[in-house]
């Protein structure tokens, strides 16, 4: 007989699943931005835009954090 | 600045203001990003106080210079294995990665560098790579062996199965 289900076990899955749920979002860029992110879909092969900038976003985040919080720091001097 | 003296200043303002409205000029455009992420933008966004197209943007350009990099990383390892191996497949790289091959392929490679056209180097190379592209041939006809569960996209909870 399978163990009752726990709570955190529910809360985990579901934080889980709502960040792999898709939203559509716009955006207002300059078009050397678009470019910078076809050129990089050409390199990536990948022909589905959304996903080479998820790639970019995922990649990127962690270096924007970091900026952010250096420039964060520095307005504290 | 545009040089004075051929046009009247009011045409020089125009041409001055359309320059500047054509660099500030933005395009809008729609993705599908995770919620996730989106949190995290807006996230950034109330902290920074910058618009969300303006934080997406900059992630976007850090995102472009660490693939780039990550890029040119793989393409280097892959020309180098190319080089090696004489497989332009990166999913062949990816089988000869899978084991300690490589590393000894490699020591016999750089071993005898200086003794590439020996016959009997060759001879033992050739070999080498015959025996390690069965291995790759048996291993692709099982189906791989990369240790995966098969339990992706799947839930299971404790005490479940």
């Amino acid at each position: 007989m399978s163990s009752p289900v726990k709570e955190e076990d529910v809360i985990e899955f579901k934080t889980r699943m709502r960040q792999r749920i898709e939203k559509k979002i716009t955006f207002h860029v300059r078009p050397e931005l678009l470019a910078t992110i076809r050129v990089r879909a050409k390199k990536l092969n990948d022909d589905n835009m959304s996903r080479v900038v998820k790639r970019m976003f995922n990649a990127g985040e962690g270096e924007f954090f970091d900026k952010f919080m250096a420039d964060d720091e520095d307005s504290k001097r | 600045m545009m040089p004075k003296g051929i046009f009247s200043s009011s045409v020089i303002a125009a041409a001055e203001a359309e320059v500047d409205a054509r660099a500030k000029a933005t395009v809008a455009v729609c993705f599908y990003l995770d919620r996730g992420q989106i949190a995290n933008l807006k996230s950034y966004a109330s902290k920074t106080g910058m618009s969300y197209s303006e934080v997406f943007s900059q992630i976007m350009l850090f995102g472009d210079e660490k693939l780039g990099e990550e890029s040119r990383i793989a393409e280097a390892r892959n020309a180098e294995k190319v080089a090696l191996f004489g497989y332009p497949d990166p999913s062949v790289h990816a089988a000869f990665e899978d084991e300690d091959r490589v590393k000894r392929a490699n020591e016999i490679l750089q071993k005898n560098k200086a003794m590439r056209h020996d016959p009997t180097v060759v001879a033992a190379i050739e070999k080498y790579l015959r025996e390690l592209s069965e291995w790759i041939q048996k291993k692709t006809a099982l189906g791989g062996d990369s240790g995966e569960s098969g339990m992706e996209g799947q839930v299971k909870y404790e005490g479940e199965g």
